[in-house]
């Protein structure tokens, strides 16, 4: 899956330390879901989308 | 810090988990491998104890080893969902691995083959240390593919 995470983060300035604080999680798992390596779990993708105040899909796309 | 390169101490991180659990941890193991080899040597020094007492005190290490299954447990919910993944592969290597060496020394014994050292394949000891080597082989690998 793609995703806008590392984009919408530096919008922020937020580090990835920053955003795994908020979310709850580890760095590396923030920095694994944006090298989309790993594919982030529904209840933590909705916690992101709430974040960033966007729909899922809008962070979200599955790859063709 | 934003870049994707990490320092051997993020790779040594717990993460979510707290230093203070995981020390929590290793103490109860420490605490069951000292009772089991302290009760051992008791037990072996003592022949006049009666069997009741025998299996009593053969059976204390039990307590502090359910204390470390609780507190593993309790580790393993502390864990964010890609800590929980790479444990569940790690896990999932070790056993693999272990049924395999065990399966590759049963067929190696059948027909005569087998290492002297086991004839009967893998004792329990050998179970654990060989699936310890493939957990922490299994979490190394799952850790440097989510890195």
């Amino acid at each position: 899956m793609k995703n806008k995470l590392r984009e919408l983060r530096a919008a922020r300035a937020w580090s990835q330390g920053d955003l795994g604080d908020k979310l709850d999680v580890s760095r590396q798992t923030i920095n694994a879901i944006e090298t989309e390596k790993y594919d982030p779990s529904l209840p933590l993708a909705f916690k992101i989308a709430r974040l960033f105040k966007k729909p899922i899909e809008d962070i979200f796309t599955p790859c063709e | 810090m934003d870049n994707q390169t990490y320092s051997a101490s993020d790779m040594c991180a717990p993460g979510k988990v707290s230093l203070r659990q995981m020390v929590k941890s290793l103490v109860w193991l420490a605490a069951t491998c000292a009772l089991y080899m302290v009760m051992f040597w008791l037990v072996k020094r003592h022949p006049e104890w009666s069997p009741g007492w025998r299996v009593l005190a053969t059976l204390t290490p039990l307590l502090p080893g359910v204390f470390y299954l609780l507190s593993l447990l309790r580790s393993f919910r502390a864990m964010d969902e890609l800590e929980r993944r790479i444990q569940l592969e790690a896990w999932v290597f070790a056993l693999a691995g272990t049924v395999v060496v065990n399966a590759v020394l049963n067929v190696l014994n059948a027909n005569g083959m087998g290492p002297a050292a086991y004839p009967h394949g893998l004792q329990i000891g050998g179970v654990y240390m060989t699936m310890y080597l493939f957990w922490s082989l299994g979490f190394a690998i799952s850790r440097l593919r989510y890195r």
